[in-house]
């Protein structure tokens, strides 16, 4: 296929265009990329040039709790990270349902609104159970 | 209750006895199973009065219906259903009344059985499958009730299963009614080819237009179609009703608990054969050379067995015996198209038959299981009852006029004079002989047993006593029945009873003949004391009374002059010998070699055992594949989601 | 006019909602109530009572679509779902004494196996492909809980894990199907399914990744990995669950497919269908012979039964799909009920594991191995049992579309699986052992096992209603 820049064809300088004007379209996400970066790495830098530093083993590790991050990933760890992590994410979920929803509502009326408490309700029931089973005590 | 109901009822409530007492006899006491099992007796018996009832408000008009539909197989269609008309109706009295007299008797006589249970659930399943043969309204159901007839037969007659005589004697009744039901089953298959039905009313109204028919059994080898139905059909008549040569079976049938399972048979069971051919009266009508097979069956079972009965020394034997020979003439009357005649003389034995086998029975329990007549005697004092009762039911044995045994022979004998079958002369010939031989028979028993000096010890005289109510009473009422039971002649034979449901041809009217010459009871009697039969009875009464009872010692004197006849006789013309060495010791031999070159070499060893250890291996192999390893099944899905995938890629 | 239609979605949704509601209820009873509570056993009896008096009703003839046509309420839901509740009470019943015995959770298990119902309700009743993958993983996230509830063993747990991961593939298959179902057609609607154009290679792609999905769930070789493994890893109770209800589910799940989604297709999904049956009833009944291992073993014959199911679903005709609706139902009854044998053996202490623990069953427990006789009687499709007409309809349904070779097939493999079922027989029978039968039976299981097995003679006595039923709800 050859380059838009070498051909002369009427057609395809038009594509061209378009296709220029597709892009100005992303100049505002390549802005907000640049920015982040800068958020992000400014303060790593900061930190590096301004601290003063005292290592020690329990301030290098990346987490005071919780298991190491670095090591054979077959190894044997509590199962009661994995229920937190699982009961976590139902509610995570359900969070993530009750956005759209709540900004549909208007369209969506009384049936909405009851669908949703109907939803809510059986993940009541759920957390009802996981309480009293006592999936969320540590001990 | 509608009178489906009441059919119903009639036949499950046998049916619901014998289960419980059945299967679940060890949790009942015995006056338990027996009230259970006669009350189940007792309710078919009332309601087979109330469908005779009705039926009797209908002026006999048949009823015909299907009571349930088993399976359909096509346009062929398979159920139970009941055709409810005047001969079934006589038949289902003729079955629960004996059956109730059969089941209040065995309290008595198994009272002290190990069986007694398992005896009561037997014989009330006997009534079931009676009840389901006599009121079918197809050939399948009849099939049915004919086969269940036959196990419980078979269960009767080795009831006592440890004696090895019973078991002999009741594989040998299996086997001998195998061989008649083998022809039953012909004709059913025949009918069922012929006709595409088994119902009775489609196939008598299919039957007329199949007399030209012929049935093709080779190329070159056809028989008329219906003549071969009949007579298929009357092979199994001839191997429940017990027709020479088929009747080897009854005479050791009497190894069961006697005289109840006896008669079982001997009263009951074996009537069906005589019941199914007038039954099928609209089929046999259709075929003169089946008519004139049955008659002479008849009349050679009538004559021969009555002269193996003469020299039978065990009483149970010589009733059986006589049973034999009175069903020779129920099936001579059959021959002669003169059914109707059958089944009344089929009504009259039931009773005095049953009479004459509980009466044995009594003897044999006053005389503690003693069954050979050469050592009774004289027990007339002893046990009036009996003795009372017994010369009533010899009296309607040998056809005393008056006697109900008389209306009904005597009928049949005039029938056959009158029958224009050809051969019919001989058959008469037969027949009026045979009155002698019973006549002759019958008092032998009878004077050998009650009258002239005891054979036994005085010791044991003085024990024999009068047996108790449950036995007496059915003596006595079967004794009643016996002497009034043939004045029904006159509303059944030349009324319209049986108008509806047996169909006689124009051309074999022996029975419009008959009515003819019949001016009422009052005048049959009279001349019945002016027959030839009377004069032929008397001689054999004489004759017997001249050999056992006046001079003794003729017989002795006769022996070596009756040497020959005697030694045949006792031999019973040698059929045992024939079917047990012969038969069945060529038929073991045959089996022997089949199953030594053909089973077990080649069909055992090299098709059954070469491909089950064939099919073994491969399932050895094939079971690797299940591994156990997770992604090898799942490895296993995607190859065969692949393997499809191509297989359409190729076929588009 | 909404509001009216809407109650009337809701009141014809009634056995749906009482279900939920009380799985919900058993759920949270559970934690509630002590460990040895007869509670939820009798809260979930109550609950099933109530869906199936729900549910039964007489045939109208009529479907009815509901809550925006997702939903379908039909003769054939309405028997489909009627029998799954029965079948279900008697499992939960049978499944009690086992449960106690070893003290399992017993909100988890009479919950989710109320879950499971609700999901094969839903299959049942499904009318659009998603309401159809929604059931689906209702009741397959159910059994593989089920499936692992035992924790602390091992073979249990293994079982699960494989019945997990190969579910998820075979859902994955299934959803595929479906999105390109979706891309080819533009609907999802059952009814609306048909493509304008020639059929193409997509579309035919399309039936074969939802029959691989349908035949996983239904366990037809070769997609039959993980049906022994489950029958003999999981919990008694479970594989009990496993071996009954859910087939039922699985020819609905078939039916509402190829029936009334791709009947369009038929001669395409014939063809596989073909195959698979072939394989499976080959395979089922041949390796069956080689087990040693009770439950294996009937794991085996259920993929032979399998087989049948899809030579009657292949024909493609009312004849075909009423003999495999029938095939199914008595599978189901026959199966639950020789489970129930088992269970029922377990209750007495007399585990019957492996094939020898079989030996001499008559003489231990002999009305037990009466019932069991009479099962394998009918599994093997034996006169005087109804699986002699399950089979025999299915064979004639082949033969009068023409299917000569195969129906010649079935009955080759059938006669073989006869061998293993009779071994069984054989075993009970013929052969001796020591061991003395010393324990009552229990009284209520027994009593509703001794039912539930005599039917199968019960039903070839009198088979013309259901026979009927079968013909009339496959419109």
């Amino acid at each position: 296929m050859c380059g838009p820049l070498l051909c002369t064809d009427r057609g395809i300088i038009d594509n061209y265009k378009n296709y220029i004007d597709m892009l100005q379209n992303y100049v505002p996400i390549l802005i907000f990329l640049a920015i982040a970066l800068v958020i992000g790495v400014v303060p790593l830098i900061a930190g590096m040039l301004l601290s003063k530093r005292v290592p020690e083993v329990a301030k290098d590790s990346p987490y005071e709790c919780g298991f190491e991050a670095f090591e054979d990933s077959r190894g044997r760890f509590d199962v009661r990270y994995y229920l937190v992590a699982i009961l976590f994410i139902i509610f995570d979920l359900e969070i993530a349902f009750l956005f759209p929803w709540a900004v549909a509502l208007r369209d969506i009326g009384i049936p909405g609104l009851l669908a949703m408490a109907f939803f809510l309700t059986i993940l009541t029931i759920g957390f009802i159970y996981e309480w009293k089973k006592g999936a969320l005590n540590w001990d | 209750m509608s009178f489906v109901q009441l059919c119903l009822t009639t036949v499950l409530a046998p049916l619901f006895g014998s289960i419980v007492v059945g299967l679940f006899g060890k949790w009942l006491s015995k006056s338990h199973a027996h009230l259970i099992t006669i009350a189940g007796v007792g309710i078919a018996l009332i309601a087979s009065g109330l469908v005779f009832y009705e039926l009797f408000q209908t002026e006999y008009a048949p009823q015909n219906f299907s009571v349930y539909e088993w399976a359909k197989i096509g346009g062929f269609s398979l159920g139970v259903g009941f055709l409810i008309d005047s001969l079934t109706v006589i038949m289902m009295l003729v079955v629960t009344s004996v059956s109730l007299m059969v089941h209040i008797y065995t309290i008595g006589y198994m009272h002290d059985d190990p069986g007694y249970k398992r005896f009561f659930s037997y014989i009330s399943l006997f009534t079931f499958s009676m009840l389901m043969l006599v009121m079918s309204n197809n050939f399948l159901q009849l099939f049915f009730g004919w086969e269940a007839v036959g196990l419980v037969s078979y269960l009767l007659i080795g009831f006592w299963y440890t004696r090895p005589s019973a078991i002999l004697a009741n594989i040998k009744a299996f086997l001998v009614n195998r061989v008649g039901d083998f022809g039953f089953l012909l004709g059913i298959a025949a009918i069922a080819v012929s006709t595409s039905s088994l119902d009775y009313a489609q196939v008598f109204a299919a039957a007329p237009s199949l007399t030209e028919s012929q049935l093709t059994i080779t190329n070159s080898f056809q028989v008329p179609l219906l003549t071969f139905i009949c007579i298929a059909l009357f092979v199994g008549a001839m191997g429940k009703s017990a027709q020479v040569p088929l009747h080897v079976w009854l005479p050791d049938s009497m190894e069961g608990p006697t005289p109840i399972s006896a008669l079982i048979h001997a009263a009951t069971m074996v009537t069906a054969g005589i019941f199914m051919v007038a039954r099928m009266s609209p089929l046999f009508e259709l075929s003169e050379t089946a008519l004139l097979f049955i008659m002479f069956v008849g009349a050679i079972t009538a004559f021969f067995m009555g002269l193996v009965a003469m020299v039978q020394d065990d009483i149970k034997k010589v009733v059986a015996y006589s049973t034999l020979s009175q069903l020779g003439y129920m099936t001579v009357a059959l021959g002669v198209s003169a059914y109707s005649l059958a089944i009344f003389h089929l009504y009259t034995h039931a009773f005095f038959k049953a009479l004459l086998f509980l009466a044995a029975g009594s003897v044999i329990i006053a005389m503690h299981h003693e069954q050979n007549i050469r050592k009774m005697g004289g027990l007339w004092k002893r046990m009036p009852i009996t003795y009372v009762t017994s010369l009533i039911g010899t009296l309607a044995l040998i056809g005393f006029p008056a006697f109900s045994g008389f209306f009904s022979k005597e009928s049949i004998i005039e029938a056959v004079h009158l029958s224009e079958l050809p051969g019919a002369h001989y058959v008469y010939l037969m027949v009026l002989s045979g009155v002698f031989i019973t006549a002759f028979y019958s008092l032998r028993l009878f004077i050998l047993v009650f009258h002239g000096k005891p054979r036994m010890s005085d010791e044991n005289y003085s024990h024999v006593n009068e047996t108790p109510k449950v036995v007496t009473v059915p003596l006595i009422v079967l004794a009643i029945c016996s002497v009034f039971a043939g004045y029904a002649i006159e509303p059944m034979i030349y009324g319209d009873f049986f108008a509806a449901s047996i169909r006689v041809g124009e051309q074999h009217g022996v029975m419009t003949k008959m009515a003819e010459h019949f001016h009422g009871v009052q005048a049959m009697i009279t001349h019945g004391f002016v027959a030839t039969a009377f004069y032929l009875l008397l001689g054999g009464v004489l004759l017997a009374w001249l050999c056992y009872s006046l001079v003794p010692s003729i017989p002795k004197l006769l022996a070596p002059v009756l040497a020959i006849p005697s030694f045949i006789l006792a031999r019973k013309y040698g059929c045992d010998w024939l079917y047990i060495k012969g038969f069945a010791r060529l038929g073991v031999g045959v089996g022997k070699v089949a199953s030594a070159l053909g089973d077990r070499i080649l069909i055992d060893g090299l098709m059954v055992n070469g491909t089950a250890s064939m099919v073994r291996g491969v399932s050895m192999q094939l079971r690797k594949i299940q591994s156990g390893y997770l992604y090898q099944y799942a490895f296993a899905m995607i190859i065969g989601l692949l393997e499809l995938l191509t297989y359409f890629y190729y076929q588009t | 006019m909404q509001i009216e239609t809407m109650i009337i979605e809701y009141i014809l949704a009634v056995p749906e909602i009482v279900l939920l509601l009380g799985a919900c209820l058993v759920l949270l009873t559970g934690p509630f109530v002590s460990a040895q509570s007869h509670w939820t056993f009798v809260l979930t009896q109550a609950v099933l009572l109530a869906t199936l008096y729900l549910c039964a009703r007489p045939f109208t003839g009529q479907a009815i679509e509901l809550f925006n046509d997702f939903y379908i309420d039909d003769d054939l839901s309405v028997l489909a779902k009627s029998s799954m509740s029965a079948f279900m009470m008697v499992v939960i019943l049978y499944s009690r004494g086992f449960i106690n015995k070893y003290n399992y959770p017993r909100g988890e298990y009479y919950s989710l196996a109320l879950f499971s119902l609700l999901g094969m309700m839903l299959i049942s009743s499904a009318n659009h492909l998603l309401m159809i993958y929604l059931g689906l993983e209702l009741l397959s996230l159910s059994m593989y809980a089920l499936v692992a509830m035992n924790r602390d063993d091992s073979v249990s747990s293994e079982a699960a894990i494989k019945y997990f991961v190969l579910g998820a593939i075979a859902s994955g298959f299934l959803l595929y199907g479906i999105s390109l179902i979706y891309g080819l057609t533009g609907t999802l609607f059952l009814s609306e399914l048909s493509v304008e154009n020639e059929i193409g290679l997509g579309i035919i792609a399309a039936v074969i990744f939802i029959v691989i999905g349908l035949a996983f769930k239904l366990g037809a070789v070769p997609f039959h990995m993980w049906l022994p493994d489950v029958y003999q890893g999981a919990p008694l109770p479970v594989t009990l669950l496993v071996a009954s209800v859910p087939k039922i589910a699985g020819l609905l799940l078939a039916l509402r497919l190829l029936m009334d989604g791709l009947q369009f297709m038929h001669e395409y999904w014939q063809q596989s269908l073909v195959v698979l049956a072939l394989l499976s009833l080959a395979m089922g009944n041949i390796v069956a012979i080689a087990q040693t291992n009770l439950r294996r073993m009937l794991g085996y014959s259920t993929i032979g039964h399998v087989g049948y199911i899809l030579l009657g679903l292949l024909v493609g005709n009312q004849d075909g799909y009423s003999a495999a609706l029938f095939y199914t139902l008595i599978y189901a009854l026959m199966s639950s009920a020789v489970f129930g044998v088992l269970l029922c053996a377990e209750r007495m202490n007399h585990p019957l594991e492996n094939l020898v623990d079989l030996q001499g069953l008559g003489k231990i427990y002999p009305w037990l191995a009466f019932l069991l006789l009479l099962l394998m009687f009918s599994m093997a499709g034996i006169p005087m049992t109804v699986g002699f007409y399950a089979k025999l309809n299915i064979l004639q349904a082949l033969v009068t579309s023409g299917w000569i070779e195969l129906a010649v097939f079935a009955v080759v493999a059938s006669v073989i699986g006869a061998f293993y079922y009779l071994r069984v027989i054989k075993l009970m029978y013929f052969e001796e052992s020591d061991t003395q039968g010393s324990q009552p039976m229990p009284a209520g299981h027994i009593s509703v096992l001794s039912i539930h097995a005599l039917l199968v003679v019960g039903l070839f006595l009198f088979p013309q209603m259901l026979l009927e039923m079968c013909k009339q709800v496959i419109g």
